[in-house]
């Protein structure tokens, strides 16, 4: 998934917390950076030829090279969804409200519907079918099943991701908005519900799947879940009650 | 029998959804596709004048722009819910009038999306506009008609005397705000034509037979000609049943440019043309006597339906089933407004009926200084007051005495603003929670094949309710075989109908029919087990043995009243400084009858409790009075419970089966778990801080202070 290194490089600091927040919250400040990588994809040699209004990019998906011709106003999402087949990533508002396209890009999660895909070349980008090494699922994959941590299925993509992206953070360090002491940030063992829950909401599920979610986190955090089914009150077929 | 049902079974698709490869009905990969973009109207009320189409049809990539114009032929189907069904009655770009903004006007066909995006936006319209009717002050109400071959009005004894001599009365109005389904899978569908005389249709539907033969219907095709393809549904709570326009519309356009077509709608385009709950009001008034038994109970409902088509919210269909009462009247009332036709949502009628009822029971609680549990236990109705049939398997009070226990409900102080946490003002109510036992004709058919493995075909679907799990389950249990070694096909209109998933009767429609093509394999093997079948089968070199059956209700129905039961216990706590509610703790314990899979009908009621959550404390869909358009239309606007806004819910079922409803005793559990909510959080903000809120949501300009 990710360079073991890369993710040392990364330093525990507010900045990087901050980084965060800022990523989550818009695309603007990325125009600069959307000239540069268009001007750069134009100067490119690739095999295909765009059409006029189209430029080549190479992303790099789940670890492999995918060469396509796309509009500049392609987002990753469409471009992963339409061009690439990788339908796993899900479009659910399109505006960054609901977070089922949530992808890593370098590790950091991103809404891929707010990310434009000529701005992504040179990245690592990982979708939920990246997740799993073969037929062996990412822990926080089996943890969704053995949690009930979705219904339809529709925004468990995203919510994986975000979960798997979650864990990371906490491995590195980084506070949320309700962490109490910015000094000491949870650790895996210690993190509170509260904290799980701050950090997946950006993550809607209408099913509302929510206690499994946080569930499944917990156990892919090596805690101790609440059991996911119902307690049964009548476990015999007899007449204990009228 | 392998003892699996009533066991926690992790779905078995679960596979496919964490990993991405369930596919969705935008995301089947056809060759040749191309994208469809809708245009919208502006206006809430007028007619089209012009609509000029010129530059739509010369940007980059446009293949076709379609308008009221040039509409492709479509022809009207019975829409009477036997054969077919359809949203809304009128026929998309039918003519040049515009109902409600945010209505259908066009279609743009591209290469891309983002090109089909584009052109939408070239396509210039002019208007000719009337002063939309939006004001639900200013509307005309006429009696509701009946709806779905029921009446609404309804009058048992005397209801003037009833309420003139009692020794406590309560009139209360409440209302509930407009609600959108929201989804997070957006309406989507891809149609497909082999030829002019054979369609493929991808899309979500809560009824696969049902839109087989709605969309052989509207293009005046035989059934078998249609095939409705929908494995997988991102959600649906009763808005992804049968065609909106916007699918008619797709269906028919590609047939017209002999492509593949795809149309996903915007988030916008879904608030107005992909249903929403009507905003209600209800006007209740009830009398009880001192020692707190009700002698009247009178129900007067307000709701609002599009200029194009009539949908009733049906509130007063849980009246006559909660308690008992000498005199009782129904009456409902609709008024047509500009809107977009609202539609079924998760539990219609039994949920903002019970918001109104189950409030007003809390009222007649604190009136007559009784404990709210004991108002209930006392009033408990052992028939349907409508039916004057008896119910079966009820458990009603073994819902509210268990949760009373599990909450510790005991312990409540019977004043209000008597507890206090952090600050804040700390409060416990409680609600009741019931919803009908349905159950319709299914068929299913089993294979059982010689490595000792069954499939298991119906045209069913799974839009998140776990009837994939449900369907391996029952099979597992019956066949004496591992839940692992059934695999489970649906939503493919090849297959066997598996009826509607919808009024929660999936489970109690198909187990039934699972069981029995289980049996009728085992039969037609001549064998008693499954594996002894497979044996033989290894032995004689056949490929599998195939039973095919159905099963349907029957002669029951005219015996018993069939309802699910439940109690809902809450704890929020508000904070009056900034008006802010929180819940803080729920436990909920339900009656469903014989619970097939422990966990994922957990989950049914924690999502449903939760999007009732929302409907308390956030949801509300407005328009701009002015103009009718939406100014909440999409979900930076239209608020829903995210994570941070949800507590762990507790959930308990009785468990014990109904066998007067079905031969596996199972009834549903996808709608039961909203009802009663809001009233149990209204109910505790009562207690918390001696505000009685009649008005959804509970929004903190209500609670500050």
């Amino acid at each position: 998934m990710q360079d073991p290194e890369e993710r040392t490089k990364r330093q525990t600091s507010r900045r990087n917390f901050l980084g965060q927040a800022l990523t989550a919250a818009g695309t603007a400040i990325a125009a600069p950076t959307l000239i540069h990588q268009a001007t750069s994809a134009q100067n490119m040699n690739t095999t295909q030829t765009p059409a006029p209004g189209e430029m080549a990019v190479t992303l790099t998906v789940n670890g492999k090279p995918r060469s396509l011709t796309l509009e500049p106003r392609v987002t990753l999402l469409d471009a992963l969804r339409e061009q690439l087949g990788l339908v796993g990533s899900k479009k659910g508002c399109d505006h960054g409200q609901c977070g089922a396209c949530t992808v890593l890009i370098d590790g950091e999660r991103v809404y891929s519907c707010l990310a434009l895909a000529v701005m992504q070349e040179g990245k690592a980008i990982t979708t939920v079918e990246g997740l799993a090494n073969g037929d062996v699922l990412h822990p926080v994959q089996d943890a969704f099943i053995d949690n009930d941590g979705f219904q339809c299925g529709y925004c468990t993509p995203g919510q994986v991701c975000a979960s798997v992206a979650l864990l990371d953070e906490i491995k590195r360090g980084c506070a949320s908005a309700i962490t109490p002491d910015l000094t000491r940030a949870p650790q895996l063992a210690d993190l509170s519900e509260a904290e799980i829950k701050e950090r997946l909401s950006g993550n809607l599920c209408r099913c509302s799947a929510y206690n499994g979610i946080v569930a499944a986190v917990q156990q892919a955090a090596g805690q101790q879940p609440p059991a996911p089914a119902a307690a049964m009150l009548l476990t015999e077929p007899a007449e204990v009650l009228v | 029998m392998s003892n699996v049902i009533g066991t926690s079974v992790s779905r078995t698709e679960g596979r496919a959804k964490v990993t991405g490869s369930a596919t969705y009905s935008a995301e089947h990969q056809i060759s040749g596709l191309v994208h469809g973009y809708l245009i919208t109207a502006s206006v809430a009320n007028g007619q089209i004048r012009a609509i000029d189409t010129r530059e739509a049809e010369k940007a980059p990539g446009v293949i076709a722009v379609f308008t009221h114009k040039n509409a492709p032929k479509v022809f009207m189907p019975k829409n009477d819910f036997m054969n077919s069904k359809i949203y809304e009655a009128r026929l998309p770009l039918s003519d040049n009038q515009v109902h409600y903004a945010g209505q259908i006007i066009g279609l743009v066909v591209a290469d891309t999306f983002e090109r089909a995006r584009h052109g939408a936006h070239l396509v210039k319209v002019e208007y000719d506009t009337q002063t939309p009717l939006i004001d639900a002050k200013k509307v005309t109400f006429k009696e509701a008609p009946p709806q779905f071959g029921e009446e609404f009005a309804f009058a048992k004894g005397n209801i003037a005397a009833g309420l003139a001599n009692a020794a406590i009365k309560i009139e209360a109005t409440y209302t509930s705000s407009t609600e959108l389904h929201a989804p997070i899978e957006p309406h989507a569908i891809i149609a497909h034509w082999q030829g002019a005389d054979a369609l493929t249709v991808y899309e979500h539907t809560q009824w696969v037979a049902g839109a087989q033969r709605t969309y052989a219907e509207l293009f005046a095709l035989p059934a078998e000609k249609v095939r409705i393809v929908a494995p997988y549904i991102g959600g649906a709570f009763g808005c992804k049943a049968v065609p909106w326009p916007h699918a008619i519309l797709c269906a028919a356009v590609a047939r017209q440019v002999k492509r593949p077509l795809k149309v996903v709608l915007s988030r916008r385009q879904m608030t107005a043309n992909a249903g929403h709950r009507s905003e209600t009001e209800q006007m209740l008034r009830l009398a009880a006597t001192k020692d707190g038994m009700l002698t009247a109970i009178a129900h007067e409902v307000k709701s609002y339906t599009s200029p194009v088509d009539v949908f009733i919210e049906p509130c007063t269909g849980i009246t006559p089933v909660m308690y008992t009462v000498p005199n009782l009247q129904l009456k409902q009332e609709l008024a047509v407004m500009n809107i977009g036709t609202p539609t079924f949502m998760r539990a219609p009628g039994e949920n903002p009926g019970l918001w109104a009822l189950e409030s007003a029971m809390d009222e007649l609680a604190w009136a007559l200084k009784m404990d709210p549990v004991e108002l209930r236990l006392k009033n408990e109705t052992r028939e349907h007051q409508r039916k004057g049939l008896p119910f079966s398997a009820k458990h009603f009070a073994d819902c509210l005495n268990v949760g009373a226990e599990r909450f510790g409900w005991n312990d409540r102080p019977m004043q209000v603003r008597s507890l206090t946490r952090d600050g804040k003002r700390v409060g416990w109510g409680m609600a009741a929670a019931t919803f009908p036992g349905l159950r319709g004709r299914a068929s299913v058919k089993v294979r059982l094949l010689p490595d000792g493995t069954a499939h298991v075909l119906t045209a069913a679907n799974d839009m998140g309710t776990g009837a994939y799990t449900v369907v391996a389950v029952t099979a597992a249990e019956v066949l004496g075989i591992p839940v692992e070694k059934i695999r489970v096909e649906m939503g493919d209109s090849r297959l066997p109908d598996g009826g509607l998933a919808g009024g929660s009767q999936m489970t109690a429609s198909l187990a039934p029919a699972v069981t029995a093509a289980c049996q009728e394999v085992l039969k037609t093997a001549n064998c008693t087990t499954a594996s002894e079948a497979c044996a033989a089968l290894r032995q004689s070199g056949r490929g599998a043995i195939e039973a095919t059956a159905s099963s349907a209700p029957g002669a029951e129905m005219k015996k018993w009243a069939f309802q699910s039961w439940g109690a809902h216990f809450a704890e929020v706590t508000v904070d009056e400084e900034i008006g802010r509610l929180r819940v803080t703790r729920w436990v909920s314990v339900m009656n469903i009858g014989q619970v097939i899979n422990a966990k994922a009908a957990a989950s049914q009621v924690r999502g449903a409790v939760i999007m009732g959550i929302g409907q308390a404390l956030m949801e509300e869909a407005h328009l701009d009075p002015n103009t009718g358009y939406p100014v909440v239309y999409d979900l930076a606007t239209y608020h829903f419970p995210a994570h941070a806004d949800t507590p762990r819910i507790d959930v308990a079922f009785v468990g014990k089966p109904d066998l007067n409803f079905n031969p596996i005793g199972a009834r549903g559990v996808g709608e039961i778990g909203i009802t009663g909510v809001s009233a149990a959080i209204a109910n505790a903000v009562y207690h918390a801080t001696g505000k009685r809120l009649r008005s959804l949501p509970l929004t903190p300009d209500k609670l500050i202070g």
